[in-house]
């Protein structure tokens, strides 16, 4: 189950930085990986740890190169023991990252995707809860931030 | 004050719009914000253009309080000002009003923007515009 985090809890903000360190520790050969650049970016992994352009054709350029809200949904994927911020998502990414089934994600914010349709574990300075639906993280986050 | 201003990469062409001195640009992720950013600091330096360029670098080699709020009659763009901007940062720069900003951000609690401030950047068959919800 994904499990978010409002409370103040040890996570990373800066995923590029992270997605950069950790590169090598990513399997960019896994079909989920390749899902979320796909559906995030909007472009197809091409091998080699390269990706097609999404503005030249027939360019093919590193995956260093993807979103930062990109690189985030691969973090909580890849290392799913660490809690990654979601700050920098577009609704886009936040849509995918909050259907993930595992994960932990740090959120600062009001921020609600678009759907989901897994159960979400909701930890909050009013303790645990186990989310089904935008309305109810609505109104969790209404009484958070 | 920047009303307009264009610029190239990628092959991608940003024809830009500013109603404000503060503009906040959010956009879903992949469609070219950071690469904005990068054409932004790329033409300062190459072309002498009146930019200040601040990403999370800057927090790291802590030029942000060099900077904020003690600079006058610059344009300051700021990437990732979601994880690098303190509240106090955003208090600053909702006062400032020597200086205009290009912030690309999600969250605007703390800037006390007005309607013009708020854009969405958006590219479409490669050419890259701010969207206003006005």
């Amino acid at each position: 189950m994904l499990q978010i985090y409002t409370i103040n809890i040890k996570h990373c903000d800066y995923n590029d930085a992270y997605f950069d360190r950790y590169i090598d520790h990513i399997d960019f050969e896994n079909k989920d990986i390749q899902h979320i650049i796909k559906y995030i970016d909007g472009v197809q992994f091409v091998g080699d740890m390269r990706i097609a352009s999404k503005f030249e054709p027939d360019t093919h350029i590193s995956v260093r190169e993807l979103s930062s809200g990109c690189k985030t949904a691969i973090n909580i994927a890849s290392f799913e023991n660490e809690v990654f911020s979601v700050a920098e998502c577009g609704g886009n990414a936040l849509q995918l990252i909050f259907n993930f089934k595992s994960g932990k994600i740090y959120v600062p914010y009001f921020i609600i995707p678009r759907a989901f349709h897994n159960s979400i574990e909701a930890n909050t300075k009013n303790g645990k809860d186990i989310i089904k639906n935008n309305k109810e993280l609505e109104n969790i986050f209404n009484s958070v931030f | 004050m920047i009303k307009t201003y264009k610029t190239r990469k990628n092959s991608v062409d940003f024809d830009l719009k500013f109603n404000s001195k503060l503009t906040l640009i959010d956009g879903d992720s992949g469609v070219g914000k950071t690469m904005l950013f990068q054409a932004l600091e790329r033409d300062a330096l190459l072309e002498n253009k009146k930019f200040i360029c601040l990403n999370y670098r800057d927090k790291v080699n802590k030029s942000l309080d060099h900077i904020i709020g003690k600079v006058h009659d610059e344009t300051i763009v700021i990437d990732n000002a979601d994880v690098i901007l303190t509240l106090e940062h955003k208090s600053i720069i909702a006062m400032d009003d020597s200086n205009q900003y290009i912030i690309f951000a999600r969250d605007i609690q703390g800037y006390h923007p007005t309607e013009k401030s708020l854009a969405t950047l958006k590219v479409e068959n490669n050419r890259g515009y701010l969207h206003y919800e006005l």
